[in-house]
């Protein structure tokens, strides 16, 4: 467990801000030490820096707190994958496998196609042996998509060249996605995509609120530039770690 | 559908490579060597006929702009050929509708790179 003003630190937001959203919002249920101050547990640290990259993307904190499952989600895959070239392929079809039509209008391309994105980017800028993990989860309406590589860090001068060649998985998943995060540690990069999705129905294209055609905005951007910040923090941190022992 | 990919000569300096099933990081650098082949055999003008094509990614779209960089110096063109809505979003997503002209059918793009070509190559009969 950890206390309020240390988290805030860490996640770059006011204290203030913090007490604020468990006042009104009740996000995230802080339980109380017994001087009344509030303590937070790895759970709900990582709630808030999931809030938190959805306010960054322009969303209000109160919405991206609705938007969180508040349920079990419909259905869910977990996929361990061998870091190869065909990685995304098979990413792919347990995507379709587990959504149902693979093919007409309801093919769940959008879903699909974020999910080989990031298979894509685990198998080229993360670790050649170590599998990559996928988590995806059914909710009403949308698509929670998790993407980890583990082993370690994603490599995020490759991930950040958006033009060069295949470069563009990031702006493509940025385009489809309601809002995304990368988070980044030592053992490992995880990137989260909530996309939207209408189970049975045809596939509702996501809209994103600037329309198509813009190039990764300047917050994304700048998601990559803090969790490769992070990143060398981390590896910092790894390291005085290591020399203490 | 199984990744494959095949060319076909259209006359002079044109070609046409159609791909069919699914474009990723594994079947990209097939598709990147063919279309290198057919740029190094003298084709300026390719049309990359995508109609049987079930899934691209980032990667061959990386492998599209590679041929572009290799034809735009010599005055040629790559034109794309393709109906399926999805595909065609992820041209629109990234821009790279306003890079390519895309077609509906190959026969359309094979028109344009034809019209294209001959505005390249004035038939200018020789002087005397």
């Amino acid at each position: 467990m950890r206390e309020l003003g240390n988290i805030a630190r860490e996640l770059g937001v006011d204290a203030a801000t913090l007490r604020q959203w468990e006042r009104q919002y009740g996000v995230p249920p802080a339980q109380r030490d017994v001087r009344g101050r509030r303590l937070y547990d790895d759970r709900q640290v990582a709630e808030l820096r999931r809030i938190l990259a959805f306010v960054e993307l322009g969303e209000r904190a109160h919405l991206a707190h609705v938007q969180k499952p508040a349920t079990a989600p419909l259905r869910c895959l977990r996929l361990r994958l061998t870091p190869a070239s065909d990685a995304p392929g098979r990413a792919r079809r347990a995507v379709s496998e587990l959504l149902g039509s693979s093919n007409g209008p309801e093919r769940p391309f959008s879903v699909e196609l974020v999910a080989s994105e990031l298979v894509k980017n685990a198998v080229v800028y993360g670790s050649r042996s170590d599998p990559i993990e996928l988590d995806l989860e059914v909710h009403q309406g949308w698509i929670e998509l998790r993407v980890s590589n583990t082993g370690a860090p994603m490599r995020m001068k490759g991930l950040r060249r958006t033009r060069r060649a295949g470069g563009r998985g990031l702006e493509i998943m940025d385009a489809l996605a309601w809002g995304w995060s990368i988070d980044t540690g030592p053992l490992g990069t995880t990137i989260s995509a909530r996309i939207p999705f209408v189970e049975g129905g045809a596939e509702r294209l996501a809209s994103p609120a600037n329309g198509y055609g813009t190039r990764m905005t300047r917050t994304s951007r700048a998601a990559i530039a803090t969790a490769e910040r992070r990143q060398v923090e981390n590896v910092g941190d790894g390291a005085r770690r290591a020399r203490k022992h | 559908m199984d990744f494959r990919v095949a060319t076909s000569d259209l006359g002079k300096d044109a070609s046409s490579v159609v791909v069919t099933g699914e474009v990723d990081l594994s079947t990209a650098p097939e598709l990147k060597e063919v279309l290198t082949g057919v740029i190094d055999g003298g084709a300026r003008f390719v049309l990359v006929d995508l109609s049987d094509a079930t899934f691209i990614d980032s990667t061959t779209l990386g492998v599209l702009m590679g041929a572009v960089k290799r034809v735009r110096p010599l005055g040629g063109e790559i034109a794309i050929a393709c109906d399926d809505p999805n595909i065609r979003k992820i041209f629109e997503i990234t821009l790279l509708d306003r890079v390519f002209a895309i077609f509906d059918t190959p026969d359309e793009g094979i028109a344009h790179l034809r019209d294209v070509a001959r505005v390249e190559h004035p038939d200018v009969s020789p002087a005397g």
